[in-house]
């Protein structure tokens, strides 16, 4: 029992050019039948690989067929025509997104109040010039204003929410647990 | 294997590394029945590589590589073999003098033709395919499973069967 695969052991140290181990090896000093095995692996590699010029090539099976057949392509080669045509193609895509930005483009939105503008356009006078920028500067604040008080209005619902998540304690209980709005 | 042979004929010195650790083992052992000592083989295995690599040029790639690299160790084993001889002591005469001169590598040669025939006869198509890819082909296990479409351990079988079989009818 233990031969065959001591002998097993022999023929894979054979075939991965390494030596059998040392319980082969103290197997084989023991056993005539292993030893011999051995001594004939060590022929049949000599004389094969000597003569292996005269050796009749065998008929490759269905397995070797298919791996033979089986197509291997570490990697893609491309034709320079086909590279140049991707890279032409990626430059006409450049160069159409950077034209159509501008026509699809949404339209700019025009400044809301110009009233103060248009009427300075008409001023003649630095009287009439200056009442104008004041009108103009007042519309300005007026929309800075605006944006204040969304701002304020936002802070304030944030604060709102954050409250509502902090555990609501009244003295003598325990604190209640926090709850959504 | 005979790919690797032109690459390294083609001055390729990754290829002729490829080859010599391929063929490294299998020369060891072989020269280690034809000399005196371990240490003997093992300088015998280094003058053999070094012997190829220089003439390269010489090489037939029509030519199993693992047959012209192994004539050479025979030659190199011969010519030892001769020169110790008369400092050698009897014991060891006898093992130098069983090295290979023309006479006896032809008759190898033929001894292996046989044994080819033999294992032809003998095996079934895929252990004598997988026998074929190791020594004729200088194929490594992993790159005789690539080849067949088989796991590693299934080739090393079919080559343990095939080895086995061809004892029995010995």
């Amino acid at each position: 029992m233990w031969c065959r695969m001591h002998r097993r052991r022999i023929s894979a140290a054979f075939d991965g050019g390494g030596e059998p181990g040392p319980a082969t090896r103290r197997h084989l000093r023991r056993c005539a039948a292993c030893a011999d095995f051995e001594e004939h692996c060590r022929e049949l590699e000599e004389r094969l690989t000597l003569s292996a010029d005269l050796a009749p090539a065998p008929r490759a099976h269905a397995g070797t067929r298919a791996a033979a057949a089986a197509p291997r392509r570490p990697f893609r080669v491309v034709s320079p025509a086909r590279l140049a045509l991707g890279a032409a193609a990626v430059a006409a895509a450049v160069v159409l997104t950077f034209m159509l930005r501008d026509l699809l483009a949404p339209p700019q939105p025009t400044p809301t109040n110009t009233s103060g503008l248009a009427a300075m356009d008409r001023m003649a006078s630095p009287a009439a010039a200056g009442t104008a920028i004041g009108s103009l500067a007042d519309a300005q604040m007026g929309i800075v204003q605006g944006e204040l008080d969304n701002i304020a209005s936002d802070a304030a619902d944030a604060a709102r929410m954050v409250l509502a998540y902090l555990p609501q304690v009244s003295p003598g209980s325990p604190p209640a647990a926090a709850t959504r709005p | 294997m005979e790919e690797l042979a032109c690459e390294a004929r083609a001055g390729s010195s990754d290829a002729f590394g490829a080859l010599a650790r391929r063929f490294t083992p299998a020369l060891r052992r072989y020269l280690r029945r034809r000399c005196a000592g371990e240490q003997d083989a093992e300088d015998l295995c280094q003058d053999t590589l070094l012997r190829a690599m220089e003439n390269l040029a010489r090489y037939d790639p029509r030519r199993p590589f693992g047959a012209w690299l192994f004539t050479i160790a025979a030659r190199l084993a011969a010519t030892r073999g001769r020169r110790q001889r008369p400092t050698a002591t009897l014991d060891e005469r006898d093992i130098a003098a069983g090295g290979e001169g023309p006479a006896e590598l032809a008759a190898q040669r033929e001894a292996g033709c046989r044994l080819w025939s033999a294992a032809a006869a003998t095996l079934d198509a895929r252990q004598y395919e997988a026998l074929w890819l190791r020594y004729a082909g200088g194929l490594a296990v992993a790159e005789i499973a690539r080849r067949m479409g088989l796991t590693r351990t299934h080739v090393k079988v079919l080559l343990f069967r095939a080895r086995r079989k061809l004892q029995e009818t010995r």
